[in-house]
Parts: C-alpha cells; sequence; structure tokens
C-alpha cells in the first residue's frame, strides 16, 4: 500500500471516529459507569431512548443519577425528565428506557452524574 | 465656613450613597441570607417520605406508559379524560392530587388526551357557564358531562423497621377505565423503594 493511500485511510478513519464520539452523554463525576449504547426510534408522534448502562465493577454496586434532557430540531430544550437514582449491582447491564411527552422533539441528551466515592 | 458646608455636604452625599448600596448587586435581595435556590429536579433523600423525587418520577413513568397504551396513542381523536380520586392508603399524608395534576399537566402538553374539569371543580364550571349563557342546551351539558375515560388510583406502602434499617416500599396504581362498560382498559404501576440505614452511634 502506497504512503498516500495510507494516510488517506488513516484520516478518513480518524475522520469516522469523531463523528462517532458520544457529544450527546455527559458524565459528571467519576467515570464508573460505560454507557454501551444508546438509540432512539419514534412511538407514535414521540421520541423514545433506549440506553444500555453497565457497571463493570466486581466488587461495587454503583449507585447514580442521570436525566434525559430533549431538545426540538432547532436544538431548543424543550423539556427536561426529573434527576432519577438508579442502582447497577456489580458487574451487572441495565437499560434504560425513556419517551418525552412533547411531540416535536426530536433530538436529546443523556447526563449521568456519579457521585465521588468517600 | 464655606468650606466646612462643602465637607458636610460631600460628607452627606457618601453616607446617602453608601445606604443605597446594597450586597449582591441588581436584581437581588437578601443575598447573604441562607436562603438558596435549589434544583427543583434533583434527588431529594432527606427522609425516607414520599417526597418530590417519587412525585416527579411517578408522574413520569406512569405519563410514559399511558400514553403508549392504543386506547391513547391509536385514538381516532384525543379522547376526553376525567381524573377521579386516587385513594391514599398509606399512613403517611401524600397529596394524590399532586400526582394526578402533574400527570394531567404532562398529558395535555402531549396533545394526544383532552380532560374535562374535575367533578370538585364541575360546580364552578357550571356556575360559570350559566353566568355566560343565557339559555342552557342540553348539548353543552352533555359535553361537559361525557368523558370518554375516567383515571382512578391508589398509593399503597409497606413500611419495616429494625434498631439498624427503615425499610419503605410505595406502589403507586393507575387505572383507565371506559365509565360506559366499566371495563378497565390500561393500568399500570410504580415502585419506590427507600432504604434508610440508622446511625449505630446514639446521640
Amino acid at each position: 500500500m502506497s504512503h498516500t493511500k495510507k494516510v488517506f485511510i488513516s484520516l478518513l478513519l480518524g475522520a469516522v471516529m469523531s463523528g462517532c464520539a458520544p457529544k450527546d452523554i455527559t458524565i459528571i463525576g467519576d467515570k464508573r459507569v460505560d454507557i454501551l449504547d444508546h438509540r432512539t426510534f419514534k412511538e407514535g408522534n414521540f421520541i423514545k431512548a433506549v440506553i444500555d448502562l453497565e457497571n463493570n465493577d466486581y466488587d461495587k454496586i454503583e449507585g447514580f443519577v442521570y436525566r434525559i434532557e430533549w431538545f426540538d430540531k432547532d436544538g431548543i430544550l424543550k423539556e427536561t425528565t426529573a434527576w432519577k437514582p438508579i442502582l447497577i449491582h456489580k458487574n451487572q447491564k441495565i437499560q434504560i428506557v425513556e419517551m418525552c411527552n412533547l411531540p416535536d422533539v426530536t433530538n436529546y441528551k443523556i447526563v449521568v452524574s456519579v457521585p465521588e466515592k468517600l | 465656613m464655606y468650606k466646612t458646608s462643602l465637607i458636610l455636604s460631600l460628607s452627606t452625599l457618601a453616607l446617602l450613597f453608601n445606604g443605597c448600596s446594597t450586597a449582591g448587586g441588581a436584581g437581588m435581595v437578601g443575598y447573604n441570607s441562607n436562603v438558596k435556590y435549589g434544583d427543583a429536579k434533583a434527588v431529594e433523600t432527606v427522609t425516607a417520605d414520599f417526597g418530590s423525587t417519587d412525585l416527579q418520577s411517578t408522574a413520569e413513568s406512569l405519563t410514559q406508559s399511558l400514553l403508549e397504551s392504543r386506547y391513547i396513542s391509536k385514538a381516532q381523536q384525543p379522547p376526553k379524560v376525567r381524573l377521579r380520586t386516587v385513594n391514599n392508603l398509606t399512613y403517611e399524608h401524600i397529596d394524590t392530587k399532586a400526582i394526578t395534576d402533574k400527570i394531567r399537566i404532562k398529558l395535555l402538553k402531549s396533545g394526544q388526551v383532552r380532560f374535562l374539569a374535575d367533578t370538585a371543580n364541575l360546580n364552578q364550571v357550571n356556575q360559570e357557564r350559566d353566568l355566560t349563557t343565557t339559555a342552557t342546551i342540553k348539548t353543552t351539558i352533555k359535553a361537559i358531562s361525557d368523558s370518554d375515560y375516567i383515571i382512578t388510583g391508589n398509593v399503597r406502602s409497606i413500611k419495616k423497621a429494625n434498631d439498624d434499617v427503615k425499610d419503605v416500599y410505595y406502589n403507586i396504581s393507575l387505572e383507565l377505565v371506559d365509565p360506559q362498560s366499566g371495563e378497565i382498559v390500561w393500568a399500570d404501576e410504580k415502585e419506590i423503594r427507600k432504604v434508610t440505614a440508622k446511625s449505630s452511634l446514639g446521640w
């Protein structure tokens, strides 16, 4: 493979990886919880978000809070859910399903807040 | 004499300006007090009693479930719903109307449901209608009184405690009932468990 071709593939991969970066996730505090996957689909007029989370710690139960921010097509924040507490047992995965009750919402952001360990 | 009066005037002005300044800046009163605004949607764990977080998460999850039910989502036109009493069967005071009001606001925002005035407020609605209309038409009364569905429910709790731990379990259930047939067309529940570990140190 020529040097030019290698450089081109590297640049392309870099661009693709950069596009995959989770811009719609914010983790406040320690990153002890992994967001494995998140996706949306339409349920009638409403948008529904499915988020898969994992506690990859073999020893500790993780307790944290999360909320979803719902945005319309213009990027205006229409609604936020309440902060919701959740527990994940050690080395377990869970799935969160949230649906926005506003019809004009098209996008979302997940905010996870993990408390500091004392 | 002139010098003394000038100094006096300047001192008085300085005192006046000093008196006018307030701590904290424009638009703030009592900036230095102990009262602070907090996040209305923050998780609250002050006690194990039914709190704002329980109210918010219950309303969100039951609204979501209700909007997914085919009687709401697949309806030809938004059905007319009336809220009825949600019974508080716990040992503590819970304002169950706060739960149903929050659900009603969320459902109204969705545009999928229309709500009729509560039976408690129906007298006021009738009085207002009588004031604004010269002749009462039977069809108008029918439109006010006929609901497609009613929402009822219960709030229950189980409390257990020993010397070290206090455990409270809440179960909030709602039903969507067709008043003509009496059929329960949708029902769902929200379960909440709150555990308080008592301090081993006695004060």
